[in-house]
C-alpha cells in the first residue's frame, strides 16, 4: 500500500496503472489477436515448433497488478523502463512505448543491464538470445559467413524468421515469449524461475516439452512423471543465461560444455548393470533410454499460403513422424564422446527458405549450395527418457534389429550425401547369435565330451585287459 | 610318387629331440600362454555371444577380458611364428608331408578307432608330432586361428575396417568368428582328451611341463618299433 502510494506520489505509473490494473479499461481498449496454432492441435502432428499455451484474452495479457508496484522493479515506475508518458491520454501515453524493454533496440541496451550487467553481457551471446544454432546451420549450408550480424539476403531470412523465435530477458521472467504473442505471466511480477509450461513449453512444445510431459501418446519422461523435475532442474540458469567462457563458440548446444549430462546425477550408474558396463561412454544414454521422438521434415519452405500471417506461414512442416533411430554421432567431441547416438531430424531441406529466396534473394541460384555439408539427421536427446524402453528389452533389440538404425531407406534423395557419415552404423554393431544356437552348441559340446569319455573308458579298459594278458 | 603318399617323410630333428627333450622352454611358454589365452577367449567370448547365459563373471567383464586377451594374442602370434620359423621347428616338426594326408593319417586314425582299445602302443615316435597332430596343428595355427584373429580384429575395431564391412556384412564376420571359436572349443576337448592317452594319463602333460618325453612312453614305442622291425 505504502509502495503504491509512494509510486503515486512520485507520479510514476499513476495513469498507466489506472488502465492496466483495471479490467474494464483493458477490455475496452485491448484488441484481440488471432489464435495461435500449436502442435497440440490435430493430434500432435500438426503445427510448428511452438506450443499453444492456455489461451489468454488480450486484456489478461496486459493486466498489471498493484502488488507489482510494491516490488523493487515496480518502484522504478513504468516510464523508466517502457518509455511513453505517464498520462491519461491513450495515444500520448503509448507514444514511443517500448513493449519489451529487455529487448535491445537501436542504440539501446536492454534495460536489465543497468543492474544485471554481467548476466545480460553473457545472455546476449546465449543461444536463447542469438538463436545462433540456426544461423550457424544457415552459414554452413549456404556458404555465407556472418548471417546473424551483417546484411545480405539471408540476413533477412534469419532476422525475419529464425530470430523471431529468440527470447529476451522479459520473455522468460516477465511475460510469455513473443512467439506465442506474449502475455504477462503474473501481472508483471518478475519471476526468478519462469513457469515451465508457459515459458519453456511455449517455444519448445513440439519437441522437448511435449515429449517431456507426455503429450504425444508416449508416457512422460521419467524425470517428470516420477520426480516432477522442471526444465531448470537440468538446464540451470548458467546454461540458459549463456554464462560460459567467452572463448566457447555460441553456435550450437553441441558445443555447450556446461550443458546437462546424465552423468551429472547418474555417474554411479556406470557399472550398475551389464549394459552400462559395456556401453557407457560409447553409446549415448538416450540410445537405450529414449522412446520414439518427433521428427520434422521440410519446414520453413513457404508453401503454406493459406495462413494469413506472413511471419507464420512458412513454419509448418510438410511431414512429421514419430520414430526412434540410432546412428553415428556426427558431432563427436570431448563433451559428446559417444560413437552412437539417438538421431533427430530437424526440418531442413534444400527448399527451406524458398519463400525468402523468391522475395529477398532472387539473384541466388540456390539458397543452400552446400546443403550436404551438415547432416540432416543430428544427434538428438529425446526428452522422453524411460528406464525401460523397447531397446532395453534385450541385447537383440539393437544388435540384430536394423529397424532402429538409420539406413539409406530412411533418407530422402536430397539428403543422402549429407548423412553419409551418420547412416549404416548397424554395420559396425555385431549381431548376437540367437539363444537357440547356444542350446544347440551346448548339446553338441556335451555330446562330444560324452563320446570322448566313452572312448576313454574303452581305451583304459582295453589296455588293462591287454596288460593282464601279457602278465 | 606313390612312395611319398604311403611312406612318412624323413624329418631332421635336432639331437636334443632325439635324446627326448621334445619341448624346449620357449615352446612350453608359448604353448601354455596360448592355452591360457585361448581358454579365456573362449570362456569370455561365449559369454559375449550369449549374454543371457551366466558363464563368466559378467558380460562387461567378459568384454574387457576378451579384448585384452585378443590383443595379447595378436602380439603373441607373430612372436610364435618368428620363433617357429627361426628355430626351424615349423619345417621339421609341424609341416605335414604328403603321406600325412593319406596312409600315415590312416594309421593314426586306425589306432584311435581300433588299436587303442586293445592296448597297442602308438604307431608313431612320441618325440615327434604324429601325422594327425601335424595336420591339425597347421590347420589351426595357420588357417583357423588367423581367421579367428582377423575376424576378431574386425569386430573389435569395426571402424578401422569400415571399408571391409561395407562389402562384407558384419553378420558374416561374426559367423566366421563364431565358427572358428566352435572349432577351437571342440579342438580343446579333443586335445585334452588325447593328451590323456599316453602310457600314463599324465605322460603328455608331464612332457609339456618338463620338456622331456615320458620315458615309459618312449620305451614302449621303441620296443614296439624294434618288434615290428624284427617281424
Amino acid at each position: 500500500m505504502f509502495a503504491l502510494l509512494g509510486a503515486l506520489v512520485q507520479g510514476q505509473g499513476l495513469h498507466c496503472l489506472a488502465c492496466h490494473e483495471s479490467v474494464d479499461s483493458l477490455k475496452k481498449y485491448a484488441v484481440e489477436e488471432p489464435e495461435i496454432k500449436g502442435p497440440s492441435e490435430g493430434g500432435g502432428l500438426k503445427g510448428g515448433c511452438g506450443g499453444k499455451p492456455p489461451p489468454l484474452k488480450k486484456w489478461q495479457k496486459l493486466r498489471v497488478s498493484k502488488a507489482f508496484l510494491s516490488g523493487p522493479m515496480g518502484q522504478l515506475g513504468c516510464v523508466k523502463c517502457h518509455g511513453g508518458r505517464d498520462t491519461a491520454d491513450f495515444k500520448l501515453a503509448h507514444e514511443g512505448l517500448i513493449p519489451d524493454p529487455s529487448e535491445p533496440g537501436k542504440g539501446r541496451e536492454p534495460v536489465c543491464a543497468e543492474c544485471h550487467g554481467d548476466i545480460v553481457k553473457h545472455y546476449k551471446k546465449s543461444l536463447h538470445f542469438t538463436v545462433y544454432g540456426q544461423a550457424w546451420t544457415l552459414e554452413v549450408r549456404s556458404g555465407t559467413r556472418g548471417i546473424a550480424d551483417s546484411g545480405g539476403c539471408l540476413y533477412s531470412s534469419y532476422r525475419k524468421d529464425c530470430y523471431t523465435c529468440h527470447a529476451s530477458c522479459g520473455d522468460c521472467h516477465v511475460s510469455r515469449p513473443k512467439p506465442v504473442k506474449g502475455g504477462l505471466l503474473a501481472s508483471h511480477q518478475f519471476l526468478k524461475k519462469p513457469p515451465m509450461k508457459d515459458v519453456c513449453g511455449a517455444c519448445h512444445a513440439a519437441r522437448t516439452y511435449g515429449e517431456y510431459t507426455g503429450n504425444f501418446g508416449y508416457p512422460a519422461d521419467v524425470h517428470w512423471a516420477k520426480g516432477l523435475k522442471e526444465c531448470t532442474y537440468c538446464h540451470g540458469a548458467d546454461e540458459l543465461h549463456g554464462m560460459w567462457n567467452a572463448s566457447d563458440r555460441p553456435d550450437s548446444n553441441m558445443h555447450l560444455n556446461r550443458g546437462p549430462k546424465c552423468e551429472d546425477c547418474h555417474a554411479k550408474s556406470s557399472r550398475s548393470n551389464e549394459y552400462h558396463k559395456i556401453h557407457w561412454g560409447k553409446v549415448q544414454c538416450n540410445v537405450c533410454h529414449s522412446m520414439p521422438i518427433r521428427h520434422c521434415f521440410t519446414c520453413h519452405t513457404g508453401y503454406f499460403g493459406d495462413v494469413e500471417d506472413p511471419a507464420k506461414f512458412y513454419r509448418y512442416p510438410e511431414e512429421q513422424k514419430f520414430l526412434f533411430k540410432i546412428g553415428y554421432n556426427a558431432f563427436r567431441d570431448q563433451y559428446h564422446p559417444w560413437r552412437y547416438t539417438q538421431l533427430r531430424h530437424p526440418p531442413n531441406s534444400p527448399h527451406t527458405f524458398d519463400w525468402f529466396k523468391e522475395h529477398y534473394c532472387p539473384e541466388r541460384a540456390e539458397v543452400f549450395p552446400h546443403f550436404s555439408a551438415l547432416p540432416t539427421w543430428k544427434p538428438g536427446t529425446g526428452h522422453n527418457v524411460q528406464r525401460r524402453t523397447p531397446q532395453t528389452e534385450s541385447c537383440w533389440s539393437c544388435h540384430d534389429n536394423p529397424k532402429v538404425w538409420l539406413t539409406e531407406a530412411d533418407l530422402k534423395d536430397y539428403e543422402r550425401e549429407a548423412n553419409a557419415a551418420v547412416i549404416n552404423a548397424f554395420r559396425t554393431v555385431f549381431p548376437l547369435p540367437r539363444w537357440s544356437w547356444a542350446k544347440l552348441l551346448g548339446l553338441a559340446w556335451f555330446g562330444f565330451l560324452g563320446l570322448l569319455l566313452l572312448h576313454g573308458i574303452g581305451t583304459w579298459t582295453g589296455r588293462a585287459i591287454a596288460r593282464r594278458r601279457e602278465k | 610318387m606313390i612312395d611319398k603318399l604311403v611312406e612318412p617323410c624323413e624329418r631332421k630333428a635336432p639331437d636334443y629331440v632325439k635324446k627326448g627333450y621334445v619341448h624346449p622352454v620357449l615352446n612350453r611358454i608359448n604353448h601354455w600362454a596360448h592355452a591360457f589365452l585361448i581358454v579365456l577367449l573362449l570362456w569370455s567370448g561365449f559369454q559375449i555371444a550369449f549374454p543371457n547365459a551366466k558363464i563368466f563373471f559378467g558380460v562387461g567383464e567378459a568384454v574387457v577380458t576378451h579384448k585384452v586377451c585378443g590383443v595379447l594374442l595378436l602380439i603373441q602370434m607373430p612372436l610364435w611364428f618368428i620363433y617357429r620359423a627361426v628355430s626351424g621347428r615349423m619345417f621339421w616338426r609341424c609341416l605335414p608331408c604328403p603321406c600325412d594326408f593319406f596312409l600315415c593319417s590312416w594309421r593314426q586314425i586306425k589306432y584311435y578307432l581300433f588299436d587303442i582299445f586293445v592296448g597297442r602302443p602308438h604307431p608313431y615316435d612320441p618325440r615327434e608330432l604324429n601325422p594327425m597332430q601335424r595336420i591339425t596343428y597347421v590347420s589351426l595355427m595357420l588357417i583357423v586361428l588367423p581367421i579367428a584373429m582377423l575376424s576378431g580384429a574386425v569386430l573389435m575395431w569395426p571402424h578401422a575396417f569400415a571399408w571391409l564391412l561395407a562389402r562384407v556384412p558384419i553378420k558374416t564376420v561374426t559367423l566366421v568368428h563364431l565358427i572358428a571359436a566352435f572349432i577351437f572349443l571342440f579342438f580343446i576337448g579333443l586335445h585334452i582328451y588325447l593328451a590323456t592317452t599316453g602310457a600314463k594319463p599324465w605322460s603328455y602333460f608331464k612332457a609339456m611341463i618338463t620338456g622331456w618325453v615320458d620315458k615309459e612312453e618312449l620305451e614302449e614305442y621303441l620296443k614296439h618299433a624294434q618288434t615290428s622291425k624284427e617281424a
